[in-house]
This record gives C-alpha cells, structure tokens and sequence, in this order.
C-alpha cells in the first residue's frame, strides 16, 4: 500500500490516547495523557469538556513528532469515546 | 454528554453517569415511561433524562444542541458550527429517545419525556466524512489543512471493529467495565428481556 496514516482518537473517562496507524494497520506512534475529573461534591463528577480537544491537540502533536511521518499523508481521522454517557 | 453553544463551544462540563444529580429526573422517566423507553431503545436512560435535568440550570438558554464527546472533538477538528452538530447511531440506545430499530429520534418519546427536541443534534452515521481539518486546527495540531474527519463512533462500537467481527455471524464477549456479548447481525431486533445495544456502522 502507497504511503498513508489514519489517526485514531479514542477518549475515556481517565485517560485520551491518540494512535497513528499506517496503511498496513502497523502503530507507527501513540499517546496519552490523563483526563481531570473535578469532585465539587460528594455524588457530583465533573470532566471538563474543553479538555477533550486540547489534550487531542497535544496528543496529536505528540504523535506526529515521534512518529517521524510527514503529516500530510495522514488521509482520515476518526473519533471515539465511551457509551452510555 | 456536553452542551455546546451556536459557536460549537461547550458551556456545561462533560455529564456522565459518575455524576448524580439527573437521579430525580432519571426515576421520573423509569416510572412513567419505563416500558416505552425499553420497547424503542432496548435499554433504560442513561442519558436522555439529564436533558430535563439540565433545563432546570441557568446553563439551558445557552445550550444549543448536547452531543457526545467523539462528536464534540471531531466536530472541531472539522470546524463545524452548532447548528452542524451531531450524533451517531452507536449512542442511540441509551438516550430513552430513539427508535432503535430504525436508527431515529422518536417523536412519541420526546414529547412525551417533554425533551426540547431543538436540542437534539441530528444523526449522522459513523462512517460518513463530516468535514475537513480547518486552519485553525492546522495551528494547533500541526496537521495539514484538508484531511478528512469521520463522523466516528462510540467506544464499544469502535472495538467490535478493531476485535474484527465484521461478518454476518461473527460475535465477540466484552469482560469490561460492562459485560457485553456482541454479534454482527443483518437482522437487529430485541425484546424486553436482555439490554440490548446496537452499533450500526455500515448499515444504509
């Protein structure tokens, strides 16, 4: 296959991790950093939401770094996060 | 789920099911609408009733539409505005707002939850392209300009793909956080008896 990456994006409630696989589905780099969960009460839970793109922005940038890919052969991304929120 | 703005930005925190203050609400929907909810989602709310929650707060007249944290990011990532805003079908099941076997919002469940139906984003399926990266993203990311953002998908749904069951009869046992037994199926259907969830990332 051509030279070509897809970055996956996946966040959770304690963590967001970013991969970039390349044509063959081999991890050519992946990162991960912690997400903050402020407790104001007891029964309140709250993630911040601005969070999930600035840490997918670092994430992101971190992987392109490492990974040592020119970024403009990256041909898709695609997002998750967890059900049942 | 978030609430966003006309501008895509978020004005409440992400609310997940750590968080109890929807529980009022949340057994107002059980009692009255239980056995409707699970007729045409195939599981309780888990975050529908938070939208009669959240109407109670100051925040309601900014929110322009709630969506899902995977919407929220691609969404930026492709620049869209609020009015652009979306869901995929893999978080349907648990909005106590769809009819699942169709893959819709369910007119009979939001009027009768008294949900805000302007504040529901339209559906878009996982697989289609919602937009491109935007130069603002490009200054923030060092990607390009251009790439193509997938409408994405939830989590469990985003696993079933990377376990492989992509054909008619493949199935799959998740010992997670929940236990989900999955098959890929060209006949979806459910009954009252067993939670059921749907992950329809190629269905037309």
């Amino acid at each position: 296959m051509s030279e070509c990456y897809l970055l996956a994006v996946d966040l959770g409630t304690t963590a967001e991790k970013c991969v970039v696989y390349d044509g063959n589905g081999k991890v050519r780099a992946e990162a991960q950093r912690e997400i903050t969960i402020v407790y104001p009460r007891p029964g309140q839970a709250e993630i911040p939401s601005l969070q999930f793109y600035t840490l997918t922005c670092e994430n992101i940038k971190q992987c392109i770094r490492e990974s040592n890919i020119d970024p403009k052969k990256v041909v898709a991304i695609a997002v998750d996060s967890l059900m049942g929120e | 789920m978030i609430g966003i703005d006309r501008k895509y930005e978020p004005v409440t925190y992400y609310d997940t099911c750590l968080d109890t203050r929807g529980a009022e609400e949340s057994d107002y929907v059980l009692r009255n609408f239980g056995d409707l909810v699970l007729e045409k989602n195939g599981s309780c709310s888990v975050w529908g009733h938070k939208l009669l929650y959240w109407k109670k707060r100051n925040e309601w007249e900014m929110i322009h539409k709630f969506i899902m944290p995977a919407a929220y990011v691609a969404g930026k990532l492709a620049g869209l505005s609020g009015d652009e805003a979306y869901i995929d079908p893999s978080f349907l099941c648990f909005s106590a707002l769809s009819d699942l076997r169709k893959s819709e919002w369910c007119e009979e469940l939001i009027r009768r939850l008294g949900v805000d139906e302007r504040k529901l984003p339209k559906i878009r399926k996982s697989t289609e392209i919602i937009g491109e990266t935007t130069r603002k993203v490009s200054e923030e990311t060092d990607l390009p300009t251009g790439i193509p953002v997938c409408a994405g998908c939830g989590d469990v749904t985003a696993g079933y793909v990377g376990a492989g069951i992509l054909k008619p009869g493949d199935m799959v046992d998740i010992s997670g956080t929940a236990n989900i037994l999955a098959v890929n199926s060209t006949d979806f259907g459910f009954n009252e008896y067993v939670a059921c969830m749907k992950s329809p990332i190629t269905e037309s």
